[in-house]
């Protein structure tokens, strides 16, 4: 049976939540809402999509992979000893309030860092120990199209809790056992059967108001289509604009490459895995020079292609979750959506 | 071939963090090139580790960073694996400081490898440029070892210049030991030069290698093996007879970092060795 | 505007036969935005916008050291572009710097109002649910499917429009429509001055937070017509080693500051890198700061003055106001 909140109860939930885990909750910064560090007095906003996805909770823009030191040896100075350090991460996580499309990231990430290759053992550290509360997302965007990527903005599969919004009150269902844990809490009530009707409706209304700027097929099909384009000039039609900067891949939920690069101090020092842009020039940039992706209609192309045929191939999974973040802060006023509804129009 | 499934589990199972190793020796093998000789600390571990020609590592030098070589020892070896390191990045710069006894990492092996078995009773060709040569190197070392299951082997080689060839004492011991034809050559001449003289594409055709029973190996810089593949197709090679070793900038080497992938195969783990058949399925990206 | 739009057609479709390519404005993804387009074809003239939303900077698109021929553009390459009165400075300084060529150039210059900043509608309404707005010279009424607001254009312009003193292109072919007469002077570098009344140590808290929400997207440098290293960029080289890998506020300002210095005496104030900034830092204050130095110093103006000289690309054996 789901529960409810009232509004002016959501920050003792949060104190208390705090208490238990590292909390991360939107905070009004500068105008912007940012998945930050949940601290009572900074408050926190449900307002708007946070401005960065959530995946930055779990794939940090820099974190420590490994602690190296060289050690001189003072008998034989020739002689230089070297000591490694694993560095795991620890911590029990509650991410707080996020859009569906974002979990929908989570869960992508799942697919990819711990799916049927290699497992990357700092995220599934992170994910193994993190509970996901998502709120249901009842006025979306202009940019937003998760329905036409096989997600919904009312239902939350992968998180945790799901709230949605009535008024002053919230309604929340458990969808984990780990979840329901989190309400078994004297804040909540038991909602009014009129509510939980509202709540179905407005779920359906919320559905509805969103147009699909595309329609795929089953995923292996639009595999192969986005296969058949990749000589498509369009490519480098569309994306004259483009400034090759890192926003659409930043600020995506699943966007996930990175760089591996070593900070010394002195003798000892860090290797540290940071956030890398398939669209910046140096990606693929080779020590010899040769840069198979030279140009920037080719970066996107790879960018788009990854997204909607090769993690298809590779892991049965589509690599966009219709958030439209790229959309709405690309410099160069690129519109992904145009750009996959013209090239399915060419096979 | 080898696959996904032989995977690099490193220390505590985080594939992320290298074995420590020692480089035993270090010697110049062209005046931009060295070779080392990397032994894991761990005896045990040195002396259980096995890889198949075609093979990479991730060497690491802490600080400066880390870096994908292909290990070109004889896969018998088992007291070291060889490296040879040109000059050209941070990492390989800092490589090129260090000496006997420096302490580094690995994390290896890693990649698929050259399709030998299938090689059984064929005529091999390889084709080799500059410091293409290396992959190529385990693949000789370990056809070698059973010699009678092949025909014809043929090695065309070229730099350009003569200081530019690498491995030069074993490509004598091929020659004279190990039933192989060695055609070797520079791209401009020069004098005392007694081999051959043109570009390897160029040699490729002159030579002219029958198609029939044989599988032909390339490993170059990208503009030689792009015209290699030209001539050997003109030859008559169908592409399932052809096959190359592909470099790309790599850094986890784990199929995770997105950045070696040529459309959805990756070279560092679908790779680095590829036929051509395969590669004509893949989008043109070279 | 529409008058004008109706005119800037007619200019490109006369520019046309001249140039391979025109840049200007096109749709974008909503009634707020618009986006840069590139125009090859008589046909695609139609696509072409002009209203009070065109703020992008489309002389990023010119040096060819951020579009290496060949990738944007080819080398011989003839190219038509729109430009109002603050983009042309960047021209104008891109010129000087010799990095362009003008005769590969066809400028239409026109009078520009002002440029509506939609973030400041933001409060107000939903700026991400937009779908219709009403434009006129003083007001904009704006709807989403739940609301509705109408403000004064003059109180959404950005700043740097507040501050404008050159809404004439400077430096064109072809001019369309009357040219603006300024009606009042105007203090430039406000918005740095506001910043020094801080105090210092207020100051270093107010960057600190700013530097700490940068995620080294590069968009700022990338945006900017006057950042053309790319690869030798100090952000992108480990040899030397001068941005540390780890991305916080420490290394951020580093960067940050090192840029607006490099951009000294360059920078037009065209405020891209604040507009394109996905974190919403001003972080066109820094090389604005080093503008009001050079201004005080040299009475120069970045891109104002076709024909000189920038300061800190000559010398004199004794400068009047350094000792």
């Amino acid at each position: 049976m789901p529960k409810s909140i009232t509004q002016d109860k959501l920050a003792d939930w949060l104190n208390r939540i705090s208490q238990k885990y590292q909390l991360w909750a939107s905070q009004e910064r500068e105008g912007i809402s940012l998945l930050s560090p949940y601290q009572p007095e900074a408050g926190f906003t449900l307002e708007r999509i946070p401005q960065l996805s959530a995946k930055g909770v779990l794939f940090p823009q820099s974190e420590c992979m490994l602690k190296y030191c060289y050690k001189k040896d003072p008998d034989n100075p020739e002689q230089t000893d070297l000591s490694l350090e694993g560095v795991e991460p620890h911590l029990k996580t509650v991410i707080w309030g996020i859009p569906p499309c974002d979990v929908a990231g989570i869960n992508f990430f799942k697919h990819v860092f711990t799916g049927s290759g290699y497992h990357d053992p700092y995220f599934k550290a992170r994910h193994s120990e993190c509970l996901i509360v998502a709120l249901a997302c009842q006025q979306p965007e202009t940019t937003c199209f998760c329905t036409a990527v096989g997600g919904s903005p009312v239902e939350s599969p992968g998180a945790d809790l799901l709230l949605t919004r009535i008024d002053h009150e919230y309604v929340v269902e458990a969808i984990t056992p780990k979840g329901a844990e989190l309400i078994d809490e004297d804040l909540f009530g038991m909602p009014e059967e009129k509510i939980l009707k509202v709540v179905e409706q407005a779920k359906k209304s919320a559905c509805k108001s969103l147009e699909a700027p595309f329609k795929l097929e089953s995923l292996p099909v639009t595999a192969d289509k986005m296969l058949k384009v990749f000589e498509s000039p369009h490519w480098k039609e569309a994306t004259r604009a483009c400034i090759s900067c890192g926003i659409c891949t930043f600020i995506c939920p699943t966007c996930y490459c990175f760089n591996m690069a070593d900070e010394a101090q002195g003798m000892c020092g860090e290797r540290l895995r940071c956030w890398d842009a398939c669209m910046f020039p140096g990606y693929t940039l080779e020590a010899s020079g040769h840069n198979p992706r030279l140009a920037k209609f080719q970066r996107y192309r790879n960018r788009l292609s990854h997204k909607f045929s090769y993690l298809i191939t590779n892991n049965q999974v589509l690599g966009c979750t219709g958030c439209g973040r790229c959309i709405k802060e690309c410099p160069a006023g690129i519109d992904m959506r145009r750009i996959i509804a013209h090239l399915l129009k060419e096979v | 071939m080898m696959t996904k499934d032989h995977k690099y589990r490193g220390p505590g199972g985080n594939p992320y963090l290298p074995r420590l190793a020692t480089i035993t020796k270090l010697y110049p093998e062209t005046p931009n090139i060295i070779s080392l000789h990397v032994a894991l600390n761990d005896k045990k571990e040195m002396a259980g580790f096995s890889f198949e020609p075609g093979q990479v590592a991730q060497l690491s030098l802490f600080g400066a960073g880390e870096s994908t070589f292909v290990i070109n020892s004889a896969p018998k070896q088992k007291d070291y694996l060889q490296f040879s390191i040109m000059k050209a990045g941070e990492v390989t710069s800092a490589f090129h400081e260090l000496s006997v006894g420096a302490q580094i990492g690995l994390r290896g092996p890693l990649g698929n490898c050259f399709p030998y078995h299938e090689f059984g009773k064929k005529n091999i060709i390889l084709i080799a440029g500059g410091l293409g040569l290396a992959p190529l190197r385990p693949l000789m070392f370990h056809l070698l070892t059973e010699r009678r299951k092949y025909a014809d082997i043929t090695l065309i080689y070229g730099a350009r210049t003569p200081d530019d060839l690498c491995y030069l004492s074993d490509l004598d011991d091929w020659e004279d030991h190990g039933n192989v034809k060695i055609i070797r050559t520079i791209d401009r001449e020069v004098p005392g030069w007694g081999y051959k003289v043109g570009f390897v594409p160029t040699i490729v055709s002159q030579v002219a290698p029958a198609p029939k029973n044989t599988v032909a190996v390339t490993c170059g810089p990208p503009i030689m093996i792009k015209f290699v593949l030209v001539e050997l197709e003109k030859l008559g090679f169908e592409p399932h007879q052809i096959y190359t070793t592909l470099e790309r900038r790599m850094k986890c080497g784990l199929g995770l970092c997105g950045r070696c992938n040529i459309g959805p195969k990756y070279v560092c783990i679908d790779g680095p060795v590829f036929s051509l058949a395969e590669l004509k399925k893949l989008p043109n990206e070279m | 505007m529409s008058e004008l739009l109706n005119e800037l057609k007619e200019k490109v479709a006369g520019v046309l036969p001249k140039v391979t390519c025109f840049i200007g404005y096109g749709a974008g993804f909503d009634p707020l935005r618009v986006a840069p387009v590139f125009i090859r074809k008589t046909e695609d003239i139609d696509r072409l916008q002009w209203n009070r939303f065109c703020v992008h900077n489309l002389a990023t698109y010119l040096p060819p050291h951020k579009y290496p021929p060949g990738f944007l553009f080819e080398a011989d390459e003839k190219i038509g572009i729109l430009l109002k009165g603050c983009d042309s400075r960047s021209v104008v300084q891109l010129l000087q710097e010799g990095i362009i060529d003008r005769r590969k150039l066809v400028i239409i210059g026109l009078p520009c109002w002002g440029m509506i900043d939609v973030t400041k509608l933001q409060g107000r309404i939903d700026i991400n649910k937009v779908n219709r707005v009403e434009l006129d010279e003083q007001t904009i009424m704006v709807f989403t499917n739940q609301a509705e607001v109408s403000a004064d254009v003059s109180e959404l312009l950005y700043d740097k429009c507040k501050a404008c003193q050159h809404p004439n292109t400077l430096i064109y072919d072809e001019f369309m429509g009357e040219k603006r007469e300024l009606t009042k002077d105007i203090e430039p570098f406000t918005q740095v001055s506001q910043l020094e009344q801080m105090g210092l140590s207020a100051r270093a808290e107010f960057w600190d937070k700013q530097f700490a929400r940068c995620i080294r997207c590069k968009a700022c440098r990338n945006v900017c017509p006057l950042c053309y290293c790319q690869n030798q960029c100090l952000l992108d080289t480990r040899v030397p080693h001068w941005t540390k890998e780890r991305v916080d506020a420490q290394s951020n300002r580093w960067f940050h500051l090192i840029r607006a210095f490099h951009l000294a005496g360059r920078c037009t104030d065209c405020g891209e890198c604040a507009r394109v900034c996905p974190m919403n830092i001003p972080i066109n204050l820094l090389p604005m700061k080093m503008n009001q130095e050079l201004f005080e110093l040299f009475n120069w103006r970045a891109g104002t003055r076709e024909g000189e000289k920038p300061p800190l690309m000559s010398f004199q054996l004794e400068e009047e106001k350094i000792s």
